[in-house]
């Protein structure tokens, strides 16, 4: 009874390590960076040149000539729904810092930027996939991520910018060691095992670069480019015990588990954006950008699971089968933004500027007919915001405050998932939401 | 570009980093850990969970039971949407013969019990019931001196008509003006066969899941009343694995149906049946289908208790929960319990019991 409890829960343990594992983007994929860019829908990268050009168009960041540094705190609060029931989705909160340091050559301009988000309740998470839980893929696990973006810009000529940026992210795989003895006869406090545990976060690069055009005075395009990536993890568990009965060694099991799965995907992406400023004070942005998200590897991990007993004391299973990686189906997306800003007042004591933007995503996901349940729905982006400029600080301040804030709304629209099979472990479905959202930052920008 | 000297650095430096603390502790929070998704089932499939004994006030012998009766032998029940349970059985005789050879452990011999009749019991406010009384007696001769498997399907109107199965292996139907009236029983049966389950075809008319001697068949009527069979045998039986050591389906018995919609709006019809293996044991298990009778059998089982199951009867709640009554192998082999599960399994019609 002993040994059969043991192994046991050496397959138990086995079964929830081999359990599909989690994934997603990165937090400014799905919330965007910058309070100002935000509170734009994200519509532009033909103009920016604040602390969000880190993520935006790095070739923003040599359109300045002062530094500039900016701190903030964002918060969206999704109310998700399955079937008119509200889904545990939890808040997510980060942290958004930026720089920007650019230096003079001659004519041409060279500038360094960073831009760095920070969730505000864990750095990273990982979460099992259970396949029979419907779970809202792009809200639940992929937020908590720290994104890290350095880049690097050079402005040639007044109307070219060209810009260069490495995000960091990290891969991991962890080990779990088993070695000891197993009583067979003896209570559990016989057993003597010990195990050791190493984790191994290992970091990677993906690209990213874009162009400022600063055609005319009233007149940009931006082109931005963000790499593919994806962040795989990896756990191994490993146990070579002798089963000792009467202090000789009755049996020796052997258990290895690998269980590779996909812990985050970023596809690669392209942005064309123009702004225009039809008059004095306004300005209109629009922006497509593409998504490859046709890319996305199977979020079910791919296990390997080896369990054996020598000789073989009890049955064990010849076979630890685990459900095989599938295709999610994913398309790429198209994804059109559009924004307006208005200088309400503008002198040299006060600026305020009033934003206003809207997308439109067309979900990359698949309704889900068979037997993956990963929820999204199209989504409606509309934000508005503000920007309050104090350009009069001196002496305690050599340049210029700007507050910026925002009030996001997004309502991913009504989906109906009909399962193919009528005996689904899950059945039909229906999904939507709302997502609520807040910004609000301080930057500096330093004559 | 200016060039900073020491005495603009440094109030530069002081409210940068006082807008920073500002922010990061004004806004910053230690994460809580939250639950995972929580579990989504619409298409009742199970597993099924037994009630517990604070959704049935009943604190019996066994996980679920929805029944105490005293010295009788329980067949299949259903619970009718205005509450109320019908159900058959029959009390120990006091002068029974011995227990019929190669019978399975779990069920009930019924030549040690007095001819089955079908009772009714009053609706309660939980998924429990008291015993009921006697509403349908067998009087004809085709009905070979036993009734059972009741099945009431409530009109329009208000009248309900009561489907039921007979020892003579022929099905008939009574009627009543309301569920708890008097039953005036068709003097002729309608279907060769027994345990009756009769739901509305969405296609128009009359659906009837009923046991034949080849399997789960298919009846479809107009009026309710006047059954042409489709089909003896749905095809459900799950093939045998000859290279698997555990037993093997051998036989499907006692449907149980209903037609349910779905959260997309699509009407389904979900059977539940009893599967009885080579080596006589049992469990319960299911098919869904689509409006034009195209069938996806469960592969698994609703119910894989420590129990045998059998003879399902689901019952919809307006909230599009599914309460299976079934009977279930009792410690006393002579007789059975009536269980009443919850699928899905993660809905609370009452919280459970607290532990000791």
């Amino acid at each position: 009874m002993v040994k059969a409890t043991h192994i046991g829960a050496a397959a138990l343990f086995a079964l929830a390590l081999m359990l599909p594992s989690a994934a997603s983007a990165t937090p400014p994929d799905v919330y965007g960076f910058g309070v100002r860019s935000v509170a734009l829908g994200g519509a532009v990268s033909a103009d920016v040149n604040d602390p969000s050009a880190n993520y935006h168009n790095p070739a923003g960041l040599a359109v300045n000539e002062g530094i500039r540094l900016s701190v903030g705190y964002t918060s969206l609060t999704p109310q998700l729904q399955i079937n008119g029931q509200r889904s545990d989705v939890e808040r997510f909160g980060q942290i958004q810092i930026g720089m920007i340091a650019p230096v003079q050559l001659g004519s041409s301009t060279i500038a360094f930027g960073l831009g760095l988000v920070l969730p505000d309740q864990r750095l990273a998470r990982t979460r099992s996939v259970i396949i029979d839980r419907p779970r809202w893929e792009m809200y639940d696990t992929r937020s908590q991520r720290v994104y890290l973006a350095s880049t690097l810009a050079f402005r040639p000529v007044d109307w070219l910018s060209l810009g260069i940026g490495i995000t960091f992210q990290a891969t991991s795989e962890l080990t779990l060691d088993i070695e000891g003895d197993l009583s067979l006869l003896g209570t559990v406090e016989n057993s003597r095992l010990r195990h050791g545990f190493e984790g191994d976060l290992t970091s990677i690069r993906y690209l990213q670069g874009g162009i400022q055009l600063l055609l005319h005075e009233r007149f940009r395009v931006g082109v931005t480019y963000r790499g593919e990536y994806t962040l795989t993890s990896t756990i191994n568990a490993l146990a070579n015990t002798p089963i000792v009965a009467g202090g000789a060694e009755a049996a020796r099991l052997r258990f290895a588990l690998r269980s590779a799965s996909t812990n985050l995907f970023s596809p690669q992406q392209v942005s064309v954006s123009t702004a225009t400023y039809p008059v004095d004070g306004l300005r209109i942005g629009l922006e497509l950008t593409w998504y490859d998200w046709s890319k996305h590897p199977s979020l079910i991990s791919t296990n390997t699971i080896v369990l054996a007993l020598d000789p073989e004391i009890v049955d064990v299973p010849d076979e630890i089968s685990s459900i095989p990686p599938m295709d999610l189906g994913l398309h790429d997306v198209f994804v059109p933004r559009v924004s307006v800003e208005y200088a309400a007042v503008d002198n040299e004591v006060l600026g305020l500027d009033l934003r206003a933007g809207y997308a439109y995503e067309n979900s990359p996901f698949p309704t889900q007919t068979g037997l993956q349940n990963f929820v999204d729905g199209d989504k409606h982006y509309i934000s508005a915001g503000f920007g309050l400029h104090l350009r009069d600080l001196e002496p305690t301040v050599p340049g210029a405050l700007t507050i910026d804030g925002y009030f996001l709304y997004m309502r991913l629209a009504e989906r109906t998932h009909q399962k193919q099979l009528l005996v689904d472990g899950v059945g039909d479905y229906v999904s939507s939401g709302n997502l609520f959202g807040f910004g609000l930052s301080a930057e500096l920008a330093f004559e | 570009m200016k060039h900073f000297n020491r005495t603009r650095i440094v109030p530069v430096l002081r409210t940068s980093l006082l807008l920073a603390l500002v922010v990061g502790i004004g806004c910053a929070m230690i994460g809580a850990e939250t639950a995972f998704p929580g579990p989504v089932q619409t298409s009742g499939v199970g597993p099924l969970r037994p009630a517990f004994t604070t959704e049935t006030n009943i604190d019996g012998a066994v996980a679920g039971q929805a029944l105490e009766i005293e010295r009788q032998a329980i067949g299949s029940s259903q619970a009718t949407a205005s509450g109320h349970l019908f159900y058959a059985a029959a009390p120990f005789l006091d002068d029974r013969p011995g227990r019929q050879d190669g019978l399975g452990d779990g069920m009930v011999d019924w030549n040690q019990f007095a001819a089955r009749r079908i009772l009714r019991s009053a609706p309660r406010n939980d998924l429990g019931f008291d015993e009921g009384d006697v509403v349908l007696e067998a009087e004809f001769a085709w009905e070979q001196g036993a009734v059972f498997d009741p099945w009431v399907v409530a009109l329009p109107d208000g009248s309900v008509r009561l489907y039921y199965g007979t020892a003579g292996g022929k099905i008939g139907v009574a009627e009543a003006p309301s569920v708890d009236g008097t039953f005036t029983k068709r003097p002729d049966s309608i279907v060769d066969g027994v345990s009756p389950s009769v739901v509305a075809n969405p296609n128009g008319g009359w659906l009837m899941f009923f046991e034949s001697p080849m399997g789960i068949g298919l009846a479809t009527s107009s009026d309710g009343f006047n059954f042409d069979v489709q089909s003896e045998d749905l095809g459900w039986l799950l093939p045998a694995d000859d290279n698997d050591e555990t037993p093997n389906e051998a036989q499907l018995r006692s449907p149980g149906a209903l037609v349910a919609v779905t959260p997309a709006g699509r009407l389904v019809i979900r059977v539940y049946f009893e599967v009885v293996f080579d080596d006589g044991s049992t469990r319960i298990s299911m098919a869904g289908g689509d409006v034009d009778w195209n069938f996806d059998r469960l592969e698994g089982y609703v119910y894989e208790g420590d129990v045998e199951a059998g003879t399902p009867r689901p019952h919809l709640t307006p909230e599009g929960i599914t309460v299976l009554y079934a009977s279930v192998a009792s410690r006393n082999l002579q007789r059975r319990h009536l269980i009443a599960g919850v699928i899905p399994p993660h809905h609370r019609f009452a919280e459970p019991p607290a532990e000791d």
